[in-house]
């Protein structure tokens, strides 16, 4: 009959030790994970109780147990590695508790015992395989981070290689453990425990005398390596077992595209973060969730042209900011700070810290963070969408913004301009608002103000501000209006009685000059009916008229041009011969507002198979497409740190040897422009709007 | 309801020392220990019913006194008191 | 250092000229409609200016403006970016009349504002690019004036250093206090207000003086009389010089231009 003998060579004294060794463990992990939570309530409360309780905990279950946002696309490799680590240690431990149910519960109050036969054999078919997968998993993951030479893994800390080599003593002290007791009883049912099978049987000619003095040894060290591993999580990078899935559940429900809003901003007093205790305790514990991956830095635009600004690291400095106030070590081998800065984050030179003089009582911004890093952001969000765990890293940063901009005044002189410009004008520019619609008057466009009968249109075009004054801009809303035209869509624009949308102000941290702008608009837009569909062909008013002004009142039905061009061309309203690929094709550019922001991914390309006759796919598209680099307000401030994030995206284009980009906004039409004349390559590589390329599509037909 | 930025609880504590920990402390310890005694007696006098009460109350022992000393922000980490270098 | 700061309200600088229309008959400037006018832009430098001494030294920032209704958003603009205290001289028969009875009136008004060590004006209003107001007023109140001025050094409560801008570079000049500068945009970038400003301005109580809370004698006409205004008609035409070869085509250019005088 299969079984084991539970605790064979096992002393008393070394059990005794192992029960005490538990309240060691269970004080330390309490004591760790109380710290953390009392630093998290430090944070601002939330506006109500958290809702929908039962979805954020089914969202977070799924993505913890089944992984789902770490096997993405792309991280097949990382996500299996993680995936078999996780896997294998949760067995592992449920097969400790099976042991113990047995030993302490079952045979001692019940008199039976099931931990042997047929039960017996599949557990231990089954435990031997996850103890093999979790080893496999671990190996991978060593080979990953010292191995593969990954941008992101250039600087490890011992932390990491603590924690993977602390992994992998237990694994394969519990493997020998099991060998070790095969050699020495000379188990007859050896070959069901498989992986130590071929071991057991190279240990078969040894004195048993040595084996079982061998086993003890395995036996102190494999409980003493649990005991450390235990007492490690709190103050490590293993926090994340726990911080992570907590993470995911706080943000489970948080809606994906809108910044939040500030309510009745006239009466306060304070705005923005300045101070840890400024951000809410449900973003405080972002801090505590990262685990130092580094997909947010894959894709991101500034990591990858040079710039200070690097999502991982500002995590890693606020967090151990918080844990250094929270009276824990961030983890004795992890990043600390100290005199010099800190240490251990992304840095460039092997021992150059991040910033300089980080005196314990610090200022968040300025010592921990610096204004460089928060002003780089181009909120393209591909840190967020890539993050395993769902930390937030643009309304961290746009929050700082905010208290640079609304309370401290400190901000790049560029912005200025552009606040200036936005109070006068109601567009970043210097244009007088007045003329606004000039580009519609020549265009044969109409302002809806003209309009006799508006319940007669069927759509309102929100041009936004660079397809209004821009002279590139207002050829694509030109060729919109030709599209329109030809598919007999009535359609009409605000015209003079637009405003900005007030997303740069936004994404700028003004949100004072957001409100302004937005409850201009909404006044308007409510004055003429909110329920007419509104087509934006810019990406960023469509998310914010879509996803932010309901904050403020404005509730309305709003599709980008890509999406309605692909619906007038799907109904046959717009009749376009199918298109045939001209040479290469143009290379299609993912918008990140129009993409990761709204997951409009297949409109647009559905529109260039049909137009076009198809399109080249970049490496980096979908929801890693790279960044042209506009966003955030960006578009208005010089760049001048690192190399340019338009250029690095337009040679990925030019490599994939298309004639041209094809975009959908306007901010990238806009930086690829320049980006050809920079690199001189406009003559051979052009840059369109999807809407200029289905306009021209038509213009060969009439 | 309060708005969704109204500041947040100020940090209400100075560290304290180990000294200072009061009854439930005190109570947790306690408990550990039994704990404790009831894991060794099952090892060493051979109870094993002893077994799994003992490691209960060890685990939750171990873990109350934990909590109370990280609710009044006892600093168990050398170097990390308020106001010192790291 | 008790300062005083003058500013005023003019159409948005950035406008496009062609934008601009002028009445001939009752010679005013019409301005696009719906653009709301700004403070001008070197006094905006004037008050940066002023709220970095006091900042810097301490005191009282005043901010005085001349001009209709429309002027009090230019002085909310100014406490908004820090002012302590603003007003407001408006009055029809001085909103509209020349350099010298503007200068009168807001020399008046700082007179009536009592102890003052600095008085910072832009160095001209963009809209008239006259320059004269600011000298005017120290002229009314026996104040020693420079202008313009790039820079302030080594502010104390008896002097300034004024660095004044020259054809081929600058001079420096210790100034004695009281005094008035003339403030050039190279001095400084005006800050943004901060949102507690903006606020704090929406809801402060701008006095309003007239002529007569001023005591200035009524009928006094002005020094300069506006007889004209006009948008110059210009033309263009284009000649093009017909030659066999490019230097041929230069030497006839070069003729043709000695001709006209140009050259």
């Amino acid at each position: 009959m299969p079984t084991r003998p539970i605790g064979w060579n096992v002393s008393e004294v070394a059990f005794g030790v192992m029960y005490v060794l538990v309240a060691v463990q269970a004080l330390l992990l309490a004591y760790g994970g109380t710290r953390r939570y009392v630093m998290w309530r430090r944070g601002r409360p939330l506006s109500g109780p958290l809702d929908r309780v039962g979805e954020r905990a089914r969202h977070a279950l799924a993505v913890t147990f089944l992984h789902r946002r770490l096997l993405r696309p792309g991280y097949l490799y990382s996500g299996l590695m993680h995936l078999f680590i996780f896997w294998g240690f949760v067995v592992l431990f449920i097969g400790t508790l099976i042991v113990l149910l047995e030993a302490d519960i079952v045979r001692p109050y019940f008199g039976l015992s099931f931990y042997q036969g047929t039960f017996y054999v599949v557990y231990k078919l089954v435990i031997n395989l996850f103890g093999l997968l979790f080893l496999v998993g671990l190996l991978m993951a060593v080979y990953r981070r010292y191995g593969q030479q990954l941008p992101r893994f250039r600087r490890s800390l011992s932390d990491d290689a603590i924690v993977l080599g602390l992994l992998l003593f237990l694994g394969l002290t519990g493997f020998l453990l099991q060998a070790l007791r095969l050699a020495a009883t000379h188990d007859s049912a050896a070959p069901i425990h498989w992986v130590s099978y071929p071991v057991a049987l190279a240990l078969g000619g040894v004195d048993p005398a040595v084996l079982t003095g061998a086993h003890a040894v395995t036996w102190w060290s494999h409980m003493l390596a649990n005991t450390a591993l235990l007492v490690y999580i709190p103050v490590s990078k293993l926090a994340h077992i726990f911080t992570g899935p907590a993470n995911v559940f706080l943000r489970a429900t948080d809606p994906k595209a809108a910044l939040n809003t500030i309510a009745n901003i006239e009466e306060q007093e304070h705005f923005g973060v300045a101070k840890l205790e400024d951000f809410s305790w449900k973003q405080l514990v972002n801090f505590d969730a990262c685990m130092r991956c580094g997909r947010c830095l894959d894709f991101c635009p500034t990591f990858n042209t040079g710039k200070p600004l690097k999502p991982r690291q500002l995590i890693v400095e606020i967090g151990a900011y918080m844990n250094r106030q929270a009276g824990l070590l961030a983890g004795p081998a992890g990043p600390r700070i100290d005199e010099a800065g800190v240490r251990g984050s992304e840095l460039t030179a092997a021992d150059e810290p991040s910033l300089v003089q980080v005196p314990v009582i610090a200022n968040l911004i300025g010592d921990v963070v610096s204004e460089d890093e928060l002003w780089d952001c181009t909120t393209c969000r591909a840190c967020m969408e890539q993050c395993p765990v769902q930390i937030e890293h643009v309304p961290l940063i746009v929050e700082m913004r905010r208290n640079l901009v609304l309370e401290q005044s400190k901000f790049p002189q560029e912005l200025v301009t552009l606040f200036n410009n936005l109070e006068r004008n109601a567009n970043p520019y210097s244009f007088p608002a007045s003329t606004r619609a000039e580009w519609a008057a020549a265009a044969g466009v109409q302002e809806l103000a003209q309009v006799a009968d508006p319940s007669s249109l069927e759509v309102i075009y929100w041009v936004g501000c660079m397809s209004s004054f821009d002279a590139r801009g207002q050829r694509v809303a030109t060729a919109l209006a030709k599209i329109f035209a030809a598919a007999e869509v009535r359609f009409a624009i605000l015209g003079r009685e637009e405003g900005c949308s007030g997303d740069p102000a936004r994404r700028a941290g003004n949100e004072y000059l957001f409100q302004l702008l937005a409850q201009a608009n909404i006044e308007r837009l409510n004055h003429y009916s909110s329920e007419k569909r509104i087509v934006a062909s810019c990406p960023h008013c469509f998310n914010t008229l879509k996803n932010e002004y309901p904050q403020l009142g404005g509730n309305y039905e709003v599709i980008h041009h890509s999406q309605f061009i692909q619906e007038l061309i799907s109904s046959g309203r717009l009749k376009v011969a199918p298109g045939v690929l001209e040479g290469n094709g143009f290379a299609y550019h993912d918008p990140c507002y129009l993409g990761r922001y709204n997951e409009v991914y297949d409109a647009p390309r559905d529109v260039m198979q049909s137009v076009a006759g198809g399109f080249a796919e970049m490496p980096r598209c979908r929801d890693r497409g790279f960044c042209c680099g506009a966003g955030g307000a960006r578009a208005f401030m010089e760049e001048k740190r690192g190399t340019r994030i338009s250029h690095n995206r337009l040679n990925e284009a030019i490599d994939t040897r298309a004639d041209g980009v094809a975009v959908a906004c306007p901010f990238c039409v806009t930086m690829f422009e320049d980006g050809v004349r920079a690199l001189n390559v406009e003559e051979r590589f052009a840059v369109k709007d999807i809407a200029e390329i289905v306009a021209a599509a038509l213009g060969s037909e009439s | 309801m309060r708005a969704a930025n109204s500041p947040g609880r100020a940090p209400e504590l100075v560290g304290a020392t180990i000294a200072a920990v009061l009854l439930e402390a005190v109570l947790a310890a306690l408990l550990t220990l039994v704990g404790i005694g009831l894991t060794s007696a099952g090892v060493f006098a051979h109870v094993p019913q002893a077994v799994a009460p003992g490691a209960l109350l060890t685990l939750v022992g171990g873990g109350w006194l934990g909590n109370a000393l990280a609710r009044r922000d006892v600093r168990l980490f050398p170097g990390t008191r308020e106001g010192s270098k790291d | 250092m008790d300062i005083v700061v003058t500013v005023k309200q003019v159409p948005d600088p950035d406008i496009p000229p062609t934008h601009f229309r002028v009445d001939e008959a009752t010679r005013t400037v019409i301005p696009p409609a719906g653009v709301s006018p700004v403070m001008n832009g070197y006094d905006a430098h004037a008050l940066e200016a002023a709220l970095r001494l006091r900042d810097q030294l301490g005191g009282k920032v005043t901010v005085v403006s001349l001009g209709p209704d429309s002027a009090r958003d230019a002085l909310k603009r100014a406490i908004a970016m820090g002012a302590d205290a603003a007003v407001h001289v408006n009055d029809p028969a001085l909103n509209a009349a020349d350099s010298t009875t503007t200068a009168r009136a807001l020399a008046a008004a700082i007179k009536k504002l009592g102890h003052v060590d600095l008085v910072l004006s832009g160095r001209q209003a963009s809209d008239t690019d006259g320059g004269q107001v600011h000298l005017g007023i120290a002229t009314h109140l026996g104040l020693p004036a420079v202008s313009p001025v790039q820079k302030i050094d080594d502010p104390s409560a008896e002097t300034v250093v004024a660095e004044r801008i020259v054809e081929d570079g600058y001079q420096r000049l210790r100034v004695r206090l009281p005094a008035l500068l003339g403030v050039s945009s190279e001095m400084n970038e005006p800050r943004y207000p901060p949102l507690k400003g903006i606020m704090a301005a929406g809801r402060a109580q701008i006095p309003v003086w007239t002529a007569a809370d001023l005591e200035l004698e009524a009928g006094q006409p002005g020094k300069v009389q506006l007889r004209r205004l006009y948008v110059e008609t210009r033309e263009a035409s284009v000649e093009i010089i017909e030659a066999e070869s490019p230097g041929e085509a230069g030497a006839k250019l070069a003729d043709k231009l000695r001709e006209a005088r140009l050259v």
